[in-house]
Order: structure tokens, then C-alpha cells, then sequence
């Protein structure tokens, strides 16, 4: 994939494509910009814009049959934005109607419209504003055409003179055209109104670019049925075929100013508070009038994917806005651009929800990951964004790594994955839960692993695909059997990655089971489900859940957002290392979803709402444990010690005894941790292991400072790619933890 | 800084002095002036110095 391919990620988004209203309109009045300054007052501005498309704003918004009104997704509420009064409003409060003075080089053809009405004006002003050289033909002694029976003369009259102002061209009234052969021009532009002559052309015309059979000649106007506003559109289309005719000779016209825009139905999903008009009865607004109707205008335009996603609003970006910051990111340009976008990169949580709410599909999730193996293959991944993670995930398939086989059995039907956070945040978890699934299937095997997410995550195919590898020789060793998974990310993971091997939930097994689960009392209070973000795949997972939850009489109240849009809970992606304010952010939009307490499924999400206060079981508490929903969860380093206890658990089943760990001759030098400072390593993503291995080494080499004030010993050591400094007191009681801190920085002497 | 006073170099038992001290991170180098024993070049960063000075700067290297 080249680095522009990025650019198809976003393709498909259609923010700030024309709302209804534009694209109802015949001139596709860019109504969004112009309600933007109106709201500002700046109606000189606004007016601009009008004229912009419009060509002749005092007649168009005195005129206009407003087919807008029809589309306007207030419609469906209370009452559709008035916006030609508005646009009326631009015209009378404009500080400037002077036209823009155009200095384009003067073009050596010659054009020819024949009626003077809003059609031939139309295409005459456009024209002559590029300089070419113009001639109108009016049978009639003034120009106007139909609007001399729409409008005071005065009006339309003065507004033709005012918008001609600027330019230059010929006309020649009391004229009338019999023979287009006596026309002196390389283009001609029938625009001769209701009833009028149309020199035998009307026929075999193409309707797209209004070109007829005659080289050169284009057909438009009131003459084939249009509404002044659409006969203002034929003169401006006009406009680009003839200059498309005269420099290529091609009379099939521009498809942009022939093809309309359609407006995407999501608009008419947006969310409406009612509002009824406080100016329906007036003809005429005042300035202020005008802008209280300009607020009521929803400015539609889609945000579905940033209405659900805390990243999007923090770097107040859109897909296209992304893909375009990707593209840069992925080929900085020395001393003139950055890698600008690599932290949003690394924060996201890769829940793919915006893909799910997108009615385009549009799936930030696909570029975010492909962007960050991007990163990684050119060596400007920054390591501490997840090197934490690996270093737990390459833990977890090394030395906590462990495939046991029930006695004599060689070959599995099925084989319990639980994935690396279960057994950490609680080894009974995967006692319990085995002991239930063996007690069904008794040649049930276990493998302690991690399913590779960490790598894939951070962008590492080759160290994901090489611990899926281990994964995948160890379950075609024992005879390929059905895995059975507890965390949903393995699920989602392996579905993409290891499709090979049959999965069922653990939760779908259980929930169809005959066996009696044994259950804790369920309490009187409702809780709610939070379905993890990876669930949101796998409804049959989904309802699993709450059939568990049934069966051990839960009264569940469903959050608002469940289970179709399930929210990640700020772990996924690893974007805690990266991106803290924003997890925090996460998290505690998540915890303050509902008020009940919550049940989930993922160990990540239990741990981290219930590390936030918020009262949060996994359905195994309900099932199995007798966790309350207030467990704090336990320190990273017990989480390890959980993993390295529940293989030496299996271990022993498998008939390995217990390591025999000699009685520790370095037992003065271990070091005490109080809690406070456990807790503090834990947001730094520090391990015991790590502050036991620095202050042994300032101890062994002696290489230590000393703070006589407070009598502590400090010192550091880099361990990886982090640095780490401890303080630390050392009497008769031993050593104990004063502070500890990181960088990721090095220091070179 | 008021905080480092009185720090000393166990191992040589003699106060830090400030000292030029080279960092890097993300292939950028650069240099600062640290606590620093004279005799065997152990150096001290306060985690003030952490949080206020090193973390932004490891963040905008992180950006770049």
C-alpha cells in the first residue's frame, strides 16, 4: 500500500457534502457558509456568497419559489428555515453590493445570446466575466424577459445594471434574431424564453450539457420550461459548455455542472430539538430577525463517527481531516513537516466504532492500524508508546506461557484460551472456570498465552505472526481443537488473524450448558451490562451474556448505547502510555454512562472501571468468584504473579512439581513498597521487579547519592528503554521505597 | 535549585556540582547542565525536573 492509498480510508466520508437544502436548490446556494456568517451578523459576507451562485440576489430573493423549504430537515419538526427571507435580509443589509472585479485575460472568441431575459443574462454576465467578448440580441427594448411580469421594473432593472457594472459587452436591443446564420459569433446561446424561437433545435438536444445539433449553438431557458431560478442554472451551465466547446470543440458539456448532488438520507437522522419560527408572518426581517432564523438552521452536515469518539473531539478531526494528517505523518518532509499525527495515531482505541456508525463504513480503525505498521516498519514508532505492553505480552508467552493436557490425553476436542489479563487480574478466574468446562469436556486442555493483540497493536506483524505461530504449532499439536475464549479481543483477534481455528465463547458454553453454575445470591439492585468494544462483532456473545444473567436472576436495566455500539473502555490500542488526559476522559465518560453497577466480560474493562470507583463485576464473579464489585484490581506485578501462580498451578496437575526456590540469601536486600507507591507505579506502568533490580544495583556497585536532609539514598539505572529513580532509606529494618519515578530520555555521559 | 542542595555522592562523599550532561531520545541530543558528583560523574535528576523539563520535551520529540 503506497502512502496516498491512505486517501481511500476516507474517500467515502461525505462531511461537508451539500446538506438537502443545497442540494434541492437549483444554483446549490452554499446555505451552510452563508447561515455561518449571517450568525455573525456579517451579512456583506453572506451576501457575497449568495451572489456567488446566484447572480442576481435582488431578484432571485424576492422571486425564488424556495424549493429548499421542501427539503429542509426541519421539515419533519416544526417548520423549515425560512431562507429566502434571509437571503433577502443579506441583500438589504449588505454594507457592499459592489460586484467583484475579475482580471482574466481577454479570450479572442466571440459569443452571441439571443434574449435578454434572467436565462441569456445569466450566461452573458458569466461569460463576459471571463473576458470573453459578448452579445446580446433582445427583441424587445429592455432587458427582462419574464420578469417583467414578476417584479417592479425598478428592482430588476437597477439589480441587471448593478451585477453588469464590472464587465463589458455589447447589446442590442429592438433586435430580434430570424436567421442564425446572420449571428458573427464562434458560440451561440438560445435563450429566447417561453414561446420563443428556437430556429428548429429544440429537438435532438442534449439535455445535460443544453447543446444542440448545430455546432456551437446551446439551448436554454424559460424556452424548455424553466423556473427563472432554473432558467438562471441553464445560463450558468451554458456558460461552461460554451467554454468547453470552444476549446476542445466538445459539445457534451461539463458533469459537474450538470450532474446534481443528492443528499445523503443521515441528514434527516440528525437530531432536532423543536424550534417554531419566530418571523413565519414577516415579509420583511430586520438584522436581528434574520439572525435569530439563522440559528435555528441545523447547519447539517454528518458527524456520526465524531459524535461517538473522544478521539476525533479531542484532535477535532474527521476522516478526511485524519487520512490527510496520516498522509503527512507517514512522509514527513525534513525540516519543513512533522510526524504530526503519530501521537492520534497511537491514540486511539481501535474499537472501530466509527466504522459501525458511519452509513459510509468508513473505518478510522483499518487506517489507524495500518498507519501505525507503517510507523513501525520505518522505524519511527516511538518504543515507550508500547513497549510496556509488549514487554507483558512477550511475558505472558514466555516464562507465564503454558499448555497443560489432561492426564494420558493426547488430543483435544476443545481447549481453553483465556487470554493473558483473566488469570492476572484473578487465577480463579481460569480455576474456576476449567474446573467447570473439564467437568463438560474432560480432555479439556488450557493454554496459558496471550492471543498477540499487544504486537498487532502496536504495529508489529512479524512479533504478532511469530507468537501466533507458537499458539498455532501447540493447538495442531493437540489435535486442532475448538478454542474456547473468554476475552472478546482474542476473539476478534484470532477471528482476523488465526481463522483457522473453530472459537466459541466461554460464555456461549456455559450459558447452554445443563450444569448447574453455581451462583453468588444475586442483590435486589439492578446492574447494566457494559458490552466490551470487541463484543460488538459477536452478538451471539452478546446474548450469551445476558441469558447468563438471566439464569442467575440479575435484573438488568441495558445501558443506552448497548450492545449495538459498545464502547471500549479506554484500554484498547494502548493509547494509556500515549494519550493520558484522553483515557481519562474515556474512562470516566464510560463509568458515568449508568448509574447501576455494571457486569462485564472483559478483564480490562472490569479492572479499569472498578480502579475508577465505578462498582463493576465480570460475569465469572457472578458465576464462580466471590469477588465483590468494588475489587480493586490487583498491581501490575501481581497481575504477573498471578500468571506465573496459575502455572505453577497447572504444572502440578501436569505432575512438574513446584520450583524449589532456595530461601533468599538476598532477603535484606528486598525492598518494602508501600502502597501509595505501588499504586503511583502502577500509573506509571512501573514493575516491583524493576525498583527491586535498580536499588540492588546501587547497593552492589555502590554507585548511590545521599540526601542528608532526609536521609534517603537515590539513584537510577536504565532498564530497556526507560530510565528508572528510587529513593530509598536503609536501616536495620531493612530497605524501604521513599519515591520512584521514569523517562523515557536517556542519559548519555 | 534549593532542593539539590546538600546532595552527595555516596560513593566519593563529596556534593554534586552542576555539570554538562548530555541526553537523547528518538535520535536527538542534546545537553543540560545536572548535579553531578566531580570525582565519578553520577548524576541526579530530580522528578520535578522529570515532570516539568524532560516529560514535555519527550513529548514534543514524540511529535516530531
Amino acid at each position: 500500500m503506497k502512502i496516498d492509498d491512505f486517501k481511500s480510508f476516507s474517500t467515502a466520508c461525505f462531511r461537508d457534502y451539500p446538506p438537502p437544502c443545497t442540494c434541492a436548490c437549483p444554483l446549490e446556494v452554499d446555505v451552510r457558509a452563508i447561515i455561518d456568517k449571517v450568525r455573525k451578523n456579517n451579512f456583506t459576507g453572506a451576501y457575497r456568497l449568495y451572489r456567488n451562485k446566484v447572480l442576481f440576489p435582488a431578484i432571485v430573493s424576492r422571486i425564488c419559489d424556495e424549493p429548499c423549504r421542501l427539503h429542509c430537515v426541519r421539515g419533519n419538526s416544526d417548520e423549515s428555515v425560512f431562507l429566502r427571507k434571509i437571503e433577502a435580509a443579506c441583500v438589504a443589509f449588505t454594507k457592499d453590493a459592489e460586484p467583484t472585479r475579475y482580471h482574466v485575460p481577454k479570450k479572442p472568441y466571440t459569443v452571441a445570446i439571443i434574449g435578454a431575459g434572467l436565462s441569456g443574462l445569466s450566461c452573458a454576465l458569466k461569460l463576459a466575466a471571463r473576458n470573453y467578448t459578448v452579445t446580446i440580441y433582445e427583441k424587445r427594448d429592455k432587458p427582462g424577459g419574464q420578469l417583467w411580469n414578476l417584479l417592479p421594473p425598478e428592482i430588476f432593472l437597477a439589480e441587471i445594471e448593478t451585477q453588469f457594472g464590472r464587465v463589458e459587452y455589447e447589446s442590442f436591443y429592438s433586435h430580434e434574431v430570424e436567421n442564425l446564420d446572420n449571428i458573427a459569433a464562434d458560440a451561440i446561446y438560445i435563450a429566447t424564453g417561453k414561446d420563443g424561437n428556437d430556429f428548429g433545435l429544440k429537438d435532438g438536444m442534449d439535455r445535460n450539457s443544453l447543446g444542440t445539433a448545430g455546432q456551437g449553438v446551446f439551448l436554454g431557458g424559460g424556452i424548455l420550461g424553466a423556473s427563472p431560478v432554473e432558467a438562471i442554472e441553464h445560463g450558468v451551465r451554458v456558460s461552461y459548455s460554451i467554454e468547453k466547446c470552444l476549446q476542445l470543440g466538445a459539445m457534451d458539456g461539463v458533469p459537474e455542472t450538470y450532474t446534481k448532488p443528492v443528499a445523503h438520507e443521515t441528514f434527516y437522522e440528525l437530531p432536532v430539538k423543536k424550534q417554531h419560527s419566530s418571523i413565519s408572518g414577516k415579509v420583511q426581517l430586520v438584522t436581528e430577525e434574520a439572525v435569530v432564523e439563522s440559528l435555528r438552521c441545523l447547519r447539517c452536515n454528518c458527524s456520526q463517527c465524531h459524535a461517538g469518539c473522544e478521539l476525533m473531539k479531542q484532535f477535532k478531526a474527521f476522516p478526511q481531516k485524519i487520512t490527510t494528517d496520516v498522509i503527512s505523518t507517514l512522509r514527513p518532509i525534513e525540516k519543513f513537516s512533522t510526524r504530526i499525527a503519530s501521537r492520534m495515531i497511537n491514540s486511539c482505541n481501535v474499537c472501530g466504532l466509527c466504522g459501525r456508525a458511519c452509513p459510509e463504513q468508513v473505518d478510522m480503525e483499518a487506517c489507524f492500524l495500518e498507519a501505525r505498521r507503517r510507523l513501525h516498519k520505518d522505524g519511527a514508532m516511538p518504543a515507550a508508546y508500547h513497549d510496556f505492553w509488549l514487554r507483558d505480552m512477550n511475558f505472558s508467552c514466555s516464562e507465564a506461557y503454558f499448555l497443560y493436557t489432561p492426564d494420558g490425553v493426547e488430543k483435544s476436542g476443545y481447549m481453553f484460551f483465556p487470554g493473558c489479563q483473566l488469570g492476572a487480574s484473578d487465577p480463579d478466574y481460569v480455576v474456576k472456570s476449567y474446573e467447570y468446562l473439564s467437568d463438560l469436556h474432560a480432555d479439556t486442555s488450557l493454554l496459558l498465552a496471550c492471543c498477540a493483540v499487544p504486537a498487532d497493536w502496536a504495529g508489529d506483524v512479524a512479533m504478532r505472526d511469530a507468537v501466533l505461530e507458537k499458539i498455532k504449532s501447540d493447538w495442531e499439536r493437540i489435535g486442532k481443537p475448538k478454542l474456547i475464549l473468554a476475552c472478546p479481543t482474542c476473539r476478534k483477534t484470532f477471528e482476523r488473524y488465526f481463522p483457522e481455528a473453530a472459537t466459541i465463547s466461554l460464555y456461549e458454553m456455559l450459558a447452554q450448558s445443563d450444569m448447574k453454575l453455581s451462583v453468588a445470591q444475586p442483590g435486589s439492585l439492578p446492574v447494566s451490562i457494559f458490552d466490551p468494544c470487541s463484543s460488538r462483532e459477536d452478538p451471539s456473545m452478546q446474548k450469551s451474556i445476558r441469558a447468563l444473567a438471566k439464569q442467575c436472576g440479575l435484573l438488568v436495566e441495558e445501558l443506552e448505547i448497548m450492545p449495538d455500539d459498545a464502547l471500549c473502555c479506554g484500554f484498547g490500542g494502548h493509547m494509556y502510555a500515549v494519550n493520558p488526559s484522553l483515557f481519562k476522559n474515556i474512562v470516566n465518560n464510560r463509568i458515568h454512562a449508568g448509574d447501576n453497577e455494571y457486569i462485564t466480560y472483559c478483564t480490562n474493562c472490569r479492572d479499569i472501571f472498578a480502579a475508577s470507583g465505578k462498582a463493576c463485576k465480570h460475569i465469572l464473579d457472578v458465576l464462580f468468584t466471590d469477588n465483590t464489585a468494588n475489587r480493586k484490581p490487583p498491581s501490575l506485578s501481581r497481575r504477573r504473579a498471578n500468571r506465573m501462580y496459575l502455572k505453577t498451578v497447572f504444572a502440578e496437575k501436569s505432575g512438574i512439581p513446584r520450583p524449589i526456590i532456595p530461601p533468599g540469601d538476598h532477603e535484606e536486600m528486598r525492598v518494602h513498597i508501600p502502597d501509595e507507591l505501588i499504586q503511583k507505579m502502577d500509573t506509571m506502568l512501573i514493575l516491583e521487579e524493576e525498583v527491586q533490580t535498580v536499588v540492588e544495583h546501587c547497593e552492589n556497585i555502590g554507585e548511590k547519592l545521599f540526601d542528608p536532609k532526609t536521609g534517603w539514598f537515590i539513584g537510577h539505572k536504565r532498564i530497556g528503554i526507560i530510565t528508572y529513580w528510587v529513593a530509598y532509606t536503609k536501616d536495620d529494618a531493612g530497605i524501604t521505597l521513599k519515591n520512584v519515578y521514569s523517562h523515557r530520555m536517556s542519559i548519555e555521559y | 535549585m534549593s532542593e539539590n542542595e546538600g546532595l552527595m555522592c555516596f560513593k566519593c562523599n563529596v556534593p554534586l556540582v552542576p555539570t554538562k550532561t548530555h541526553f537523547s531520545y528518538l535520535k536527538h541530543n542534546f545537553s543540560e547542565e545536572m548535579p553531578r558528583c566531580p570525582v565519578c560523574g553520577q548524576v541526579y535528576i530530580s522528578e520535578s525536573l522529570v515532570l516539568d523539563r524532560m516529560i514535555p520535551v519527550e513529548q514534543m520529540l514524540e511529535d516530531k
